[in-house]
């Protein structure tokens, strides 16, 4: 069950260009949580701007009761979001969505992170960890500066491959480029992928021409967050018909394989 | 002593005047989380058509300065599955349940009315001849006083739930309309629907939404909202659900002083999950705070 409640900003800090993290104290939330599921985040009290904005659970620590963001400045929202201050409140909506599937304990598992989609994999990875899965990490990024979580993951007892634009860092090229020398992936339980949108369909495409199960987790421009509005349809694909759900409560997480890229 | 706050939409008793605004609530379990939804006088329900829609391309929303734009598009399972998926679902719950109707002919409203007149749990019929977002039908009807006149007729004689006809804000004369239908048999007025608007991203040089145009809503939309309330309230007779923009007791109050008889909360659900049980809470204290005994009181005083 989901709640909407003020949440204290314990810290907020910058970790890469134009990327903040923020650790909230939300013990109802942090309990109830599971990875890949997201908060619905009202950025500023006023009027404009007006609607929440969702953002993944980056991490949680249950016996804290604490969550973390780990979030982009793109817009108004998110930049008035990076302002806050210790002390300060932030009110939450969640956990919302339906998260990742997690595979038997002990199995093999890659996971996929481009850019900031590394932020609900973090969470992933600890659970993942938890249940004793042997874990490799591809993870992108345009340049070194702008690789996220690298630390977190490899901490996490991760194998952590890197993949930079501009060869700064780990292997020059993207990371379904990697994907594709990394042999490994293929003889995963499950693969999980978090990022942009043509590197989800390009590594979604990877995966069904290996015939390997993977999710991915999936961003539409949201209103209510909690499958009201039907402003968040994406397309999948189901026993050969094709139907609109909604990404913030049928989703965001959906099979690799079913989602209708366009 | 505890103020009145049973209002009356032709003949459906609401315990209170706040309902939810179609397309804003979907079918009202996904709200259950944040408030007791039975507290409410009734909930209004997403749109219905007579065949399922898929709705529009994404994207669908866009926010704006105090306001949003959507142009969903009136995705819905149909009405053959709501009756056999929801209307369960809506006789259990103790508030009322407004059925939002749309189509694309006169024949298509009349064929809705006449489905959902005899399904129980139906307390009324919300019938959209005001939405932005779809080409044939919705707006079609809603600007020209004929026409909506027409459709309400037909509504009119396949049902004998209230019908409440929801106009729209996108006309030159929204009063000529409201007297129109209500010459032709509506039971009550929803006042307004969403505005026409666009966005442009100028990074990309395109329209934002998937289907360029929508339909604007949330505080940006309540001076349009109440002025509407205030110039239907001079023409008609029957009651007028004010909607457009409201986002606590205070707005919704203006409202009732400009003549509505219930309210309706809409975007501000996306926002506070809890907006209607506070509207609810908030218009209840006023009526304490100034002595009022019946909301009725407070209904177009601001006429004078
Ligand atoms: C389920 C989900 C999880 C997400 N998790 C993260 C995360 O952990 N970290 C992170 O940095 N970003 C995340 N995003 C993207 C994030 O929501 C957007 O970057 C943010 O909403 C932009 O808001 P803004 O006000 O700064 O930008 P603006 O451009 O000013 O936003 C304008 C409007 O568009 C909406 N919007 C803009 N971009 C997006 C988008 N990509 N997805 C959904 N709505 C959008 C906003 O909600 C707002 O209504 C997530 C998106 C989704 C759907
Ligand atoms: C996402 C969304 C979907 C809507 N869908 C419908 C609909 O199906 N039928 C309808 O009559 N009005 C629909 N509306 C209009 C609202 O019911 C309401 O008239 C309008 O939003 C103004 O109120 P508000 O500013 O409080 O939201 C929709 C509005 C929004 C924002
Ligand atoms: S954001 Fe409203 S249904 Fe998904």
């Amino acid at each position: 069950m989901s709640k909407v409640l003020d949440a204290k900003v314990l810290a907020v800090y910058q970790v890469a260009p134009e990327t903040y993290y923020m650790e909230l104290e939300a013990p109802e939330i942090a309990r109830l949580a599971v990875p890949g599921q997201f908060v619905h985040v009202r950025c500023s009290d006023a009027q404009d701007p007006l609607l929440r904005r969702p953002l993944s659970i980056h991490m949680v620590s249950r016996p804290k009761g604490v969550l973390a963001l780990l979030f982009r400045v793109i817009g108004q929202g998110t930049e008035l979001l990076a302002k806050r201050q210790p002390g300060d409140t932030v009110n939450l909506l969640g956990p919302l969505g339906k998260g990742f599937t997690l595979p038997l304990p002990g199995s093999r598992v890659a996971v996929v992170a481009g850019g900031i989609g590394a932020a609900p994999l973090v969470f992933l990875v600890q659970e993942l960890a938890n249940m004793k899965c042997q874990i490799t990490v591809y993870l992108g990024a345009k340049d070194k500066k702008s690789i996220l979580c690298d630390g977190q993951f490899t901490q996490m007892d991760a194998e952590v491959v890197i993949a930079t634009d501009d060869g700064s860092m780990g292997f020059k090229g993207n990371v379904i480029d990697l994907m594709e020398r990394h042999m490994d992936w293929r003889k995963t339980a499950m693969t999980y992928v978090c990022g942009p949108k043509p590197m989800m369909q390009r590594v979604a495409a990877l995966l069904a021409a290996a015939d390997v199960p993977g999710e991915v987790s999936l961003e539409e421009h949201m209103g209510c967050g909690v499958g009201a509005c039907l402003s968040c349809a994406v397309k999948i694909a189901h026993h050969g018909q094709i139907t609109n759900k909604r990404a913030c409560a049928d989703g965001p997480v959906f099979p690799s394989w079913q989602v209708v890229w366009d | 002593m505890k103020p009145n706050l049973q209002v009356e939409i032709g003949t459906m008793l609401m315990a209170n005047p706040v309902t939810t605004a179609s397309g804003t609530f979907g079918f009202g379990p996904e709200y259950t989380p944040y408030l007791d939804i039975e507290r409410l006088g009734a909930i209004t329900v997403k749109g219905t058509t007579l065949e399922p829609r898929e709705g529009n391309p994404t994207p669908r929303l866009v926010e704006t300065p105090s306001g949003i734009l959507n142009s969903i598009g009136l995705q819905n399972p149909g009405v053959d599955y709501l009756i056999e998926h929801y209307a369960p679902y809506f006789r259990q719950l103790k508030t009322n349940v407004i059925v939002n109707i749309a189509g694309n002919t006169v024949e298509e409203y009349a064929n809705l009315a006449a489905k959902l007149n005899s399904v129980p749990g139906i307390a009324a019929l919300e019938v959209n001849i005001s939405c932005p977002n779809v080409k044939k039908g919705g707006l079609a009807f809603g600007s020209d006083p004929v026409s909506a006149a027409e459709v309400t007729k037909a509504v009119r004689q396949a049902t004998t739930l209230p019908v409440i006809i929801k106009l729209s804000p996108n006309v030159t004369d929204i009063a000529a309309i409201a007297s129109a239908v209500e010459e032709a048999g509506a039971d009550a007025l929803s006042v307004i629907n969403t505005l026409l608007g666009m966005a442009i991203d100028i990074r990309k040089r395109k329209p934002v939404l998937g289907n360029i145009m929508g339909g604007l809503s949330g505080p940006a939309v309540k001076p349009v909202a109440v002025r509407a309330v205030w110039q239907v309230y001079q023409r008609v007779k029957i009651p007028i659900i004010g909607m457009g923009g409201i986002m606590n007791a205070a707005d919704a109050l203006e409202f009732i002083l400009a003549g509505a008889t219930a309210v309706a909360v809409g975007t501000a659900s996306f926002i506070n999950p809890r907006a209607a049980i506070e509207v609810l809470e908030g218009i209840e204290r006023y009526l304490v705070e100034n002595n009022i005994d019946d909301i009725k009181e407070l209904v177009g005083a601001a006429h004078g």
